[in-house]
């Protein structure tokens, strides 16, 4: 438990930086169980196909916080926030401000509902790495660095020989998990930081390859559940989206907290 | 299209932004390759850190091409020459030297033109309101604008008659700093009775367009620059307004930027558009300039409020 001056400041400031342009993710019925998705169904097509293969070799939570308005004209501003924080020649600090605030806030505020859910605390963070920037030049270790957490260790993900394949699917061989983190994570729950989630497929490696690892539980914690204004079913769920982004509601439940 | 490709996928991402980059966004700007519009050319060079590459991509060499550069490419180098040694500054929006805080707008004005001097970092606060302003609105246009003086705040405002000439005057007599964002190119001089006023404001403080030099005023381009001082500005006060106004549009973009609003009550008053606005995130009211003033006080010191939480989680 944080304290509550502690726990309204971060809730407003979240509020007046970024409620105007994110929502948060709805869990239940018409959203998929893994990644917030809308879907008619339990889950999402390609969740339902990743657990199909995988199994419990994949997250045993995923937790996006927000969701991403992608691919409208004009860009909408999270969409433009989740690429300028880490943009490769000119990046904006203040995105990446904004973004590492989220990331406090909902681990903060939600780490008791996340330990609940996944049946105990995280013991160690990562994040996904980004095939080409791997290491811990990029900006989403910035908002790894905001997980908070007693004790927890930090590792870092190397990449794999199964990076370059081109379809977008979850492989265990994309990261692997450096020999000198093994015994760190065997047996362990870790929480894995990325920025945005679109098909889950590379954060869902990151998770396979954990496992493979040894770590007993993997959750998945992301800004973003990128939205495809391209997309029906999308759209429609973009179009539904007005309530502003607020901190206090739970990103694991999608209402009141896990108690 | 398949859900698993929908992602951004980038064929070519850029590494380095230099003059041939610069060559080719002038290019795409001007020759609108497929009908594409300014923010869509925006959002796809960004996407690519590379206005050449996009440039490649629209443009697939043929057998039949030489080695000759394109016509367009040609113009787009001669024009970037003729600017730098004219008496204007031109920026890019992955320049440097580009505001920081307008790249971080969904909407940021790919090209920027400016006369005077640029500050990095510069925290400045809007002031806008009606051109056919009342007394008691230019009275609270100026105070408020002396105001974000005497915080070390700097003045935008839209250089147009009314509360924005108002807000720019005071600023400037409060020995304070002013940035005018035109709706026209730099070289027009638009309304004609404020062209002593640009010119000072050229010498004293900053004047920034994002229109080609000569662009004459139209119907789009005024809000199109209420669209930048959003984004140059951490917040925006809105004076005094009618239900049609340029403050109104600005208040809307401002909200979508995520950026403060404050609205006094004269315009909570006198209008029907705050009303969608009043229960957005970062919209405040004023019931006195007193009351402006403390609001914008409490805005400025929200960002070392975040500045705090960051470093205290990162120390844990």
């Amino acid at each position: 438990m944080i304290p509550d001056a502690l726990a309204k400041q971060l809730r407003q400031v979240a509020y007046n930086r970024v409620g105007a342009f994110f929502s948060n993710t709805e869990r239940g019925p018409g959203r998929c169980a893994v990644c917030t998705a809308p879907t008619l169904v339990e889950l999402c097509s390609q969740c339902a196909a990743q657990r199909a293969s995988y199994g419990t070799g994949l997250a045993d939570l995923v937790v996006p916080l927000a969701y991403v308005r992608g691919w409208m004209s004009p860009r909408h501003q999270s969409e433009h926030h989740v690429w300028r924080y880490k943009h490769p020649v000119q990046p904006s600090p203040g995105c990446l401000d904004d973004l590492r605030l989220m990331m406090l806030a909902g681990t903060l505020l939600h780490g008791d509902c996340i330990a609940r859910a996944v049946g105990l605390w995280w013991d160690v963070v990562t994040f996904v790495p980004s095939a080409t920037r791997p290491g811990t030049g990029h900006p989403v270790v910035e908002l790894a660095r905001q997980v908070g957490g007693t004790s927890t260790r930090r590792i870092l993900l190397d990449i794999g020989p199964g990076i370059h394949d081109e379809a977008r699917g979850p492989r265990p061989d994309r990261f692997v998990v450096p020999p000198e983190y093994v015994p760190v994570i065997r047996g362990q729950h870790v929480l894995a930081v990325d920025d945005t989630w679109v098909s889950g497929g590379k954060a869902q490696s990151a998770a396979l390859a954990l496992k493979v690892a040894g770590a007993a539980r993997v959750t998945i914690v992301c800004i973003g559940r990128w939205l495809s204004y391209r997309w029906d079913e999308h759209r429609a769920l973009i179009e539904s989206l007005t309530d502003p982004y607020d901190a206090m509601r739970c990103p694991v439940t999608g209402g009141a907290c896990l108690r | 299209m398949t859900a698993s490709r929908d992602g951004p996928t980038l064929t070519h991402v850029g590494t380095a932004w230099n003059d041939a980059e610069r060559v080719a966004l002038v290019a795409l700007l001007r020759s609108r390759p497929h009908g594409l519009t300014w923010p869509q050319i925006t959002a796809e060079v960004d996407r690519r850190a590379s206005a050449s590459a996009l440039w490649d991509e629209l443009h697939p060499p043929t057998l039949l091409d030489g080695d000759a550069e394109a016509p367009e490419l040609a113009e787009a180098r001669a024009d970037i020459e003729a600017w730098r040694t004219a008496d204007l500054g031109f920026l890019t929006f992955l320049d440097d030297a580009y505001p920081a805080q307008l790249r971080e707008i969904h909407d940021l004005p790919p090209v920027l033109f400016h006369r005077g001097t640029l500050m990095s970092n510069e925290t400045g606060m809007s002031v806008v309101g009606s051109r056919a302003a009342t007394p008691r609105g230019l009275d609270v246009a100026r105070t408020i604008a002396s105001g974000l003086v005497d915080r070390g705040i700097s003045v935008i405002a839209g250089l147009a008659a009314g509360i924005d000439a108002a807000a720019h005057v005071a600023a400037l007599e409060a020995g304070g700093r002013t940035v005018a964002v035109l709706g026209t190119g730099l070289r027009r001089y638009y309304p004609a009775e404020n062209r002593g006023l640009q010119n000072r404001i050229a010498a004293e403080g900053l004047m920034l367009s994002q229109f080609w030099p000569d662009a004459p005023p139209t119907k789009h381009t005024f809000p199109m620059r209420n669209t930048v001082m959003s984004g140059y500005g951490r917040a925006t006060i809105v004076v005094e307004a009618g239900e049609h106004s340029g403050a109104r549009i600005q208040a809307r973009r401002a909200v979508a930027h995520g950026r403060p609003v404050i609205l006094t009550d004269l315009v909570v008053k006198a209008n029907k558009w705050p009303g969608e606005l009043l229960d957005r995130p970062g919209v405040y009211v004023a019931g006195s300039t007193a009351e402006a003033m403390s609001i914008v006080e409490s805005i400025s010191s929200g960002a070392a409020e975040v500045d705090a939480l960051l470093a205290a989680a990162a120390g844990r």
